[in-house]
């Protein structure tokens, strides 16, 4: 799986990077420091990957699973 | 942000007959329209010092303001630096106040849930967050159409300004499991308490961090209270927030 964050869409609300610390971190001005390229999501950050996408109030954060 | 700390007592009375003016009787409408002028005059004195400075002071949001670019091609002008000094200060005082009330009535009404605080103080950032999401004290806010579009059968036009009703949407139950329910602990909890897009709450970040610091250190020390009163709890607002006007708490002293 990867996950990915849309970079116009991402206003830097914060509550991904609070659920996925381990994942996701942030920049300067609290946006989500990797935007615009997928992120590799290790197996044991998977639950945290779709908290993340659901937390969003922008819709920012979409997942991309590989079957 | 670069205020005087001493003169927080002046901006507390403003914003309190500021909002109270929402009520609609002449004399709440007179003192509202003083605490404005008096909000502004503040800041047109406050950016007067400042203009002369060489370089931006520190940590001064007035300070930093005068030295910004609209979209990278002109200084912002006096009306828009006032308009943005004066929107910070009452969006900032009056609506953590406000969300605090209602975090402590919560809390006041569901021992359980001061409980679960204390043994698992990790659950707070969660608890603030559906405090947010159940007792939205922005309730509704204003959006200004970017394209024509059809919003679920209305025609809107670019231009058209509509009104969203974020604390329905904040208890959609195709969003939210239970969502009629104060659910503790809940993790996707996309709501918009501090709404969304690029007007979203600037002050979000302090905000949760006032709350979450709050409720840590009242629980602390007052582990168990409750309402102290068994009237209605009488709320002002306006079109767009509600807040209690008080909230009286009580609980026992050791002796």
């Amino acid at each position: 799986m990867k996950v990915f964050i849309d970079p116009d869409e991402c206003t830097g609300h914060g509550r991904c990077y609070r659920l996925a610390p381990d994942l996701l971190t942030y920049d300067d001005e609290g946006y989500v420091a990797i935007r615009g390229q997928p992120i590799d999501v290790p197996a044991d950050q998977v639950e945290f990957a779709e908290e993340a996408e659901g937390t969003c109030p922008e819709g920012a954060i979409s997942l991309i699973r590989e079957d | 942000m670069g205020i005087d700390l001493s003169h927080a007592d002046r901006f507390l009375v403003w914003v309190e007959d500021f909002f109270r003016g929402f009520g609609g009787d002449p004399e709440g409408q007179q003192a509202m329209a003083d605490a404005l002028q008096g909000i502004r005059a503040y800041w047109v004195d406050a950016l007067e010092e400042r203009r002369r400075d060489a370089v931006p002071r520190e940590g001064d949001i007035a300070s930093y303001l005068l030295g910004a670019k609209y979209d990278d091609e002109r200084p912002l002008t006096d009306d828009e630096l006032l308009d943005m000094l004066t929107v910070l200060v009452l969006a900032g005082l009056d609506t953590t106040r406000a969300q605090l009330g209602y975090m402590f009535r919560h809390l006041a009404l569901h021992p359980e849930h001061r409980r679960q605080l204390i043994d698992e103080p990790e659950l707070v950032p969660s608890a603030v967050e559906e405090v947010l999401r159940f007792y939205t004290m922005i309730f509704g806010d204003g959006r200004k159409v970017t394209r024509d579009v059809e919003f679920h059968g209305a025609g809107l036009k670019k231009g058209d300004m509509v009104y969203g009703l974020v604390s329905a949407a904040n208890r959609d139950p195709r969003v939210y499991d239970r969502a009629n329910e104060f659910v503790i602990d809940r993790k996707k909890n996309n709501h918009f308490g501090f709404a969304s897009g690029p007007h979203r709450c600037l002050g979000m970040h302090l905000a949760r961090r006032e709350m979450q610091i709050a409720v840590e250190e009242w629980l602390r020390v007052i582990p168990d209270f409750r309402l102290a009163t068994h009237e209605v709890i009488m709320e002002r607002g306006g079109g767009a927030m509600t807040a209690p006007l008080d909230m009286p708490l009580e609980w026992e002293v050791a002796s």
